[in-house]
């Protein structure tokens, strides 16, 4: 069950005001009661005091001299009083008319704090009785008798009393009622006021619209508990458009790295078949397709690549390879072209030992390295190899001159799609996908690649690996 | 008519510079930005094809120097941007027609041949001066009716001297706008092409169209 904010404040705040006003009732109930019974015990001690003062012994007759006082209250037959008192033998000296002939129940105790209790009265109704052993005093100089003490026993009904109690309940009840719904209505109109900005930005939130990524939540009258909601969800805001950008503009280089080999293509053919020509002609049209769709597999091998590295697709092996051998392998197909572009190659192959890592996914990280230096080298420049390894990692390091990059820029270099220049003369030899490409790799692989520009126009990529892999392969 | 090609992009450069010389156009090309600007600059060019991105100067730039200068030829953009912003933004600066990569030949042609008619203030793509009709667009020549056979060149020298129909064109005018950086300089090239040209539109014994001002050029028209 889902519960609103508002109705679970209502509901939470309502129920601590009843409890409270049920507490403070009771309490209230209680000490009202217990003063009200107190009062009521002491008029019955009172009243036994009075009757018991009038108690005398005249020799081993208990005199009760009971004429000159009030006992109306005794003899009336509805709701009397009762009165009974006992010898110390349990022989009884008096009964009060309205005990009919019955035996009130005795409580012994002194006359000074007698106990009261509450009884049931011999015609059923409620009350309180007290009750106290006491010697009477003795009429002239006759002693009294060895046992003088008498119990006495007086009980009254407590109609008035519950009477009164029963009013007060029902009026704490009725007030607690009226009480606990007054503040429910309050609190409705406080909560709702109270969240009347969080309705206020939900409804601005609601209000974004999904193409227009750049509008913020504007929220100046929010209250201090809500600025945090507001400023994370810009800040999430702002990180998701920061992506969406990220990816638009990604989107829009593929789209041009796409079409414009594709333009080439197209329009290769389009003017090759615009008249009949010569074999020659065609033949040489056909080379020019074939070497557009070459480079149109490059760009589209490495998007792939990147998009299976990104989506977590590839799966690592754990090869013993050689590095020094690795290189030389990578070098291979790249010998001709730096011969080509008469490109002096410095070689320092300095790590003989076994590296465990993925053989074909490093290969393609160092293929590209090497490729990169060689197409960015200066025509008779130089390129320099150099492998490295300690017991913890292995290092190559390739070093080209002729580089126009600087500093600043070189941080560039691992961004797709980038390159020095808006050039695009190059498309698909070097779509700016390779250096990018070498990074997903290297990251993969556990290790790390960087780029420097060096002082005389040289850049250096350093390709570092764990020696082995950094967690255990899993099975 | 002479068309600038700007692009960096070697295959489709070459390409389109072909179809376009094979058309009839004198055709020069650039690979980057400012090798294009100079020959925009030095060069009186009917049509520039232009690529956006390009390396060294990129392609909006080389469109708002060229409007600065206020550089007559018109400009047709190609380009595999494709958005919405990017046509507004090449048109607002001052490109005349918008054509995204890939794109069929044929409407590069065209979209060439109506940038020529509307430099020309030619809203029709028939040029007609007396019984002389020239169809810029399937490029042919019919005079009285009758179809009058003419090699690319030829073509592109009477299509030139029909655009300025009545107005006296010099040699260095049709030099500029008819051949391109590579043509082989010489001095009565031209003329032998008129010659040509005139003997064409001549069989049957129709008038003289083609008249020689001494010492000034050519005029299209009727004989004064």
């Amino acid at each position: 069950m889902r519960w609103s904010l508002r109705a679970r404040l209502i509901r939470s705040t309502t129920l601590a005001t009843a409890v409270v006003l049920l507490a403070a009732g009771l309490l209230l109930y209680l000490l009202v009661r217990d003063g009200l019974v107190d009062q009521f015990d002491r008029a019955l001690a009172d009243k036994a005091r009075l009757l018991a003062s009038a108690l005398e012994w005249e020799g081993s007759e208990l005199d009760l001299n009971f004429d000159e006082f009030d006992l109306h209250e005794f003899e009336r037959p509805d709701r009397p009083a009762y009165l009974q008192i006992w010898l110390t033998d349990g022989a009884v000296a008096f009964r009060s008319p309205s005990l009919a002939g019955a035996d009130l129940e005795r409580l012994a105790g002194s006359l000074d704090a007698p106990p009261c209790r509450r009884v049931i009265l011999p015609d059923g109704r409620p009350g309180r009785a007290i009750g106290f052993t006491m010697t009477p005093k003795t009429e002239g100089s006759s002693p009294p008798p060895d046992a003088a003490a008498v119990t006495m026993m007086l009980a009254r009904g407590t109609a008035s009393v519950d009477a009164v109690l029963a009013q007060l309940a029902v009026l704490l009840v009725a007030v607690g009622l009226v009480a606990v719904a007054l503040s429910a209505g309050v609190l409705w109109l406080a909560v709702r006021r109270g969240l009347r900005p969080v309705e206020g930005l939900a409804n601005r939130i609601a209000g974004l619209r999904q193409q227009d990524l750049a509008a913020r939540v504007q929220a100046p009258d929010a209250p201090t508990e809500l600025l945090p909601v507001v400023d994370r969800l810009n800040d999430l805001l702002e990180r998701i458009e920061n992506a969406f950008q990220r990816e638009r503009a990604f989107s829009a280089d593929v789209a041009h790295e796409l079409r414009t080999p594709l333009a080439g293509l197209r329009t290769t053919m389009d003017v090759a078949l615009m008249q009949p020509r010569a074999d020659a002609d065609y033949e040489e049209a056909l080379r020019g397709c074939l070497r557009i769709t070459l480079q149109l597999q490059t760009v589209v091998e490495h998007l792939l690549s990147l998009a299976r590295l990104d989506a977590g697709q590839v799966e690592v092996a754990a090869d013993a390879v050689c590095l020094a051998d690795l290189v030389r392998d990578a070098w291979q197909p790249l010998a001709s072209s730096a011969d080509a572009r008469r490109l002096h190659v410095r070689w320092a192959l300095g790590a003989e030992g076994a590296v465990v890592t993925d053989l074909s996914l490093l290969g393609l990280a160092v293929r590209n390295v090497l490729e990169n230096a060689v197409v960015h080298a200066d025509e008779g420049g130089s390129v320099a190899i150099e492998t490295v390894s300690d017991e913890n990692e292995t290092t190559v390091r390739v070093t080209n001159s002729g580089s126009r990059l600087s500093p600043q820029q070189a941080d560039h270099v691992f961004e797709r799609f980038w390159r020095g220049d808006l050039a695009r003369t190059d498309v698909g030899v070097h779509c700016g996908l390779g250096l990018p490409l070498v990074k997903e790799v290297v990251t993969v692989l556990g290790g790390a690649v960087t780029a420097r520009s060096l002082e005389g126009g040289e850049f250096q990529m350093t390709l570092t690996i764990p020696n082995a892999p950094p967690r255990a392969a899993s099975p | 008519m002479k068309i600038l090609l700007i692009e960096d992009y070697e295959p489709i450069r070459t390409s389109v510079a072909k179809g376009l010389r094979e058309a009839g156009y004198a055709v020069d090309a650039a690979d980057d930005g400012a090798e294009g600007l100079w020959y925009a600059r030095s060069g009186d060019y009917d049509v520039i094809v232009l690529d956006l991105m390009l390396p060294k100067v990129d392609g909006l730039t080389v469109l708002e120097r060229l409007r600065k200068h206020e550089n007559p030829a018109t400009v047709l953009i190609l380009t595999a941007k494709d958005t919405v912003d990017d046509r507004v933004k090449g048109l607002d600066l001052g490109a005349d027609d918008y054509l995204v990569k890939p794109f069929a030949f044929e409407e590069l042609l065209a979209r060439v041949r109506a940038l020529v008619r509307r430099k020309y203030d030619a809203h029709a793509p028939a040029i007609r001066v007396a019984d002389l009709e020239i169809d810029t667009s399937t490029r042919t020549v019919r005079r009285a009716g009758r179809t009058v056979g003419v090699t690319a060149r030829e073509y592109a020298i009477l299509e030139f001297l029909a655009a300025r129909a009545g107005r006296v064109v010099t040699r260095t005018d049709i030099w500029e706008h008819v051949y391109d950086f590579n043509a082989e300089p010489g001095s009565n090239v031209i003329d032998v092409t008129i010659g040509h040209l005139r003997k064409r539109l001549e069989r049957g014994g129709r008038p003289r169209l083609i008249h020689t001002r001494r010492g000034l050029g050519y005029v299209l028209g009727e004989s004064e």
